[in-house]
């Protein structure tokens, strides 16, 4: 098909890629899009900043979103498994513009233009989150269990209670103890889903099943499945009101 | 949250069961001061007629019983209007205090109330029909001594009752929890076995598998082939465990083992894998694909992302009164989720699993997730040793 193609260096992961890309200068370049570390995405992306980037053909597996964007780009793309009839499309495509990069040098800005707003499309998701990314609320706990460390996500969680230095998980297959004090545990969870009762108590609010108040007049919360009831106390009372 | 604010502005207490609910027809209507008031005159009615035949089994003439019938209904009406009226509205006024009594303080309660409402009934009620002074009444010692033995006898009866009908109540508790778990359980079942179904034909793996396969036809079919023929081991597995409630710990370890081939030919050097089943174990009972999800979890969010891939090691042993099985690998571990996604540190998702352990063994069986050294994350499920997955019907 092309007997003049010579195939200079296959990577197996996008470091490797960017590596051999600039030792060996290709004019062509074959990217499959998932690959471990870098993705193709990101590899490209590398690649654009270069003086003179390679023809890119992105390989890629199914996926319809990635198609779309392809579709409405100069950029080409293979899907895996590549048939021979695609095959030879992209050939005939690469050889036409290696030509005209040939004759006029200047021009391959356009080609670099196009990857460019092909990138972000694709890439976009990523970059529109970002400016969103402040502080995550806390997802995982980790909790010493003898000499190894348990993960616990946070929806796992139905109250912490201070317990002397340590503060006390409540799951409900058990307990654990983190040496995070509970007004750290506070600035790093979320609020709409954990509620400050007490000054020692913060509830995961989805395992509340209700409140109540016992004959003294304080106010209980009772959870789901459990016998216990935590005291709400006077200081947090108003804010739980307003819940 | 719709709750706290019902609390906090005062919603009703609880109601109080009636004595006579002991009796199956008198449950049919809902508990509400009218019926209870009707139930009272019921009661105190049946109440006077018992005292008045053993009055008349203790010998006395039909002709006072006549006479004295009127009076002892009236003051067993009074009495019982008494009880009622002090229970509700004790209950109302102390929030419920009533109804959550239990054991020996219910007993007390209970005495005291009747021994109070007793005399005080008598009084009234002689006062009402013959105008006698309470005082009067009151000042004779028979009085006292029939009414703390009246006390007594109905105050145990309103207890004895009052206890079987918190039995009926666990009981029917009980079972309306059990039918939750089965219906659960089913559910859960029919969600795995849709997933099975879905894995069996699941799209990226499928599509991934056999791009492998045709990549490697023309260079190197004998892998090709092996990867055709371990492939088609995994769905004849996959396949049996979806139609099947009962798994082995061998069954699965095999489903498993044709799994990691597949993926082992596309990964090449970066998945290694070992599978560690002693033979008194294999013929564990699991339910079925409990482990799939688990080991397809670890290598697309622990090895795929590594450069360099890892090692994926599936064991199980038995370490006290349950069988503990671990799925470690030497993936990433933990990372933190990329900014907008949504998934916690790459979307380890355990709660499926946990939600299926818990209505297969109820709260016998836990999951934990381990952090390994240097790399990595161990999922250890401890499944109890004697207790096999509850067996559910085959849906029709």
């Amino acid at each position: 098909m092309w007997p003049e193609l010579r195939v200079v260096a296959k990577a197996a992961n996008g470091l490797d890629a960017l590596r051999l890309i600039d030792e060996q200068a290709p004019d062509v370049v074959f990217l499959d899009i998932r690959m471990p570390g870098m993705t193709g995405l990101d590899v490209a992306a590398r690649l654009v900043e270069g003086r003179k980037p390679p023809h890119i053909v992105f390989v890629t597996a199914f996926d319809q979103y990635a198609v779309e964007a392809f579709e409405h780009s100069a950029v080409d793309y293979l899907l895996k498994p590549a048939s021979l009839d695609r095959l030879t499309k992209s050939v005939a495509k690469l050889k036409a513009a290696l030509q005209a990069r040939r004759e006029a040098p200047a021009a391959g800005g356009a080609t670099a233009a196009a990857l460019q707003a092909l990138l972000a499309q694709l890439g976009g998701a990523a970059q529109v989150a970002a400016p969103v990314a402040a502080a995550e609320p806390l997802q995982w706990i980790r909790a010493s269990q003898g000499d190894q460390t348990r993960l616990i996500s946070i929806d796992e969680v139905i109250y912490f209670q201070s317990n002397d230095k340590y503060t006390s998980v409540m799951l409900a297959d058990g307990e654990s103890l983190i040496r995070t004090p509970i007004s750290k545990l506070r600035e790093q969870l979320d609020e709409r889903q954990f509620w400050q009762i007490h000054r020692s108590v913060i509830v995961a609010a989805r395992h509340v099943a209700g409140t109540r108040q016992d004959f003294r007049g304080r106010l209980m919360v009772q959870l789901k499945g459990r016998d216990e009831q935590l005291v709400v106390s006077r200081n947090y009372v108003d804010l739980f009101r307003q819940m | 949250m719709n709750t706290p604010n019902d609390i906090i502005t005062g919603r009703r207490p609880p109601p109080i069961a009636h004595p006579l609910e002991v009796i199956p027809i008198f449950r049919r209507w809902p508990s509400s001061v009218p019926r209870n008031v009707i139930y009272t005159v019921i009661f105190s009615c049946a109440v006077a007629l018992m005292l008045t035949v053993i009055d008349m089994a203790g010998g006395a003439s039909v002709q006072r019983l006549r006479s004295d019938f009127p009076t002892t209904l009236l003051i067993s009406n009074v009495i019982g209007g008494l009880v009622y009226g002090a229970m509700l509205t004790l209950n109302r006024s102390l929030n419920g205090w009533v109804a959550r009594l239990r054991g020996v303080r219910r007993l007390l309660f209970y005495v005291a109330l009747v021994s109070v409402s007793v005399p005080v009934g008598i009084g009234l009620g002689n006062m009402l029909m013959s105008r006698t002074s309470p005082l009067l009444v009151l000042a004779q010692r028979g009085v006292w001594i029939y009414s703390l033995a009246t006390a007594v006898m109905v105050a145990g009866f309103m207890y004895l009752v009052h206890r079987s009908g918190e039995r009926r109540m666990q009981a029917a508790m009980a079972t309306a929890r059990n039918n939750e778990l089965i219906a659960s359980s089913q559910r859960l079942l029919a969600e795995a076995r849709l997933r099975a179904l879905q894995a069996q034909i699941e799209p990226h793996f499928l599509y991934n598998t056999l791009a492998n396969v045709v990549g490697l036809i023309g260079t190197q079919p004998a892998r090709a082939q092996h990867m055709l023929e371990r492939f088609i081991d995994y769905l004849r597995a996959s396949l049996a465990a979806s139609r099947g409630d009962h798994a082995t710990l061998a069954s699965e370890a095999a489903l498993l083992a044709a799994y990691l081939d597949v993926l082992a030919v596309r990964m090449g050097e970066r998945l290694r894998y070992r599978i560690d089943v002693p033979d008194e174990l294999r013929g564990f009972a699991v339910a079925p694909m409990l482990l799939q999800p688990v080991v397809e979890n670890a290598i697309n969010h622990g090895l795929e992302p590594k450069v360099e891939g890892g090692e994926i090691v599936i064991a199980a042993r038995v370490l006290g009164e349950s069988v503990c099985v671990e799925i470690s690998d030497t993936g990433v571990g933990l990372v933190d989720a990329a900014p907008g996604s949504k998934k916690p540190g790459g979307g380890v998702g355990l709660s499926n699993l946990r939600e299926r352990l818990a209505s297969l063994y109820g709260g016998a069986a836990r999951v934990e997730l381990l952090e390994n050294q240097p790399c990595g994350m161990t999922v250890r499920l401890m499944l109890p040793l004697n207790a096999s997955p509850t067996s559910i019907p085959s849906t029709p």
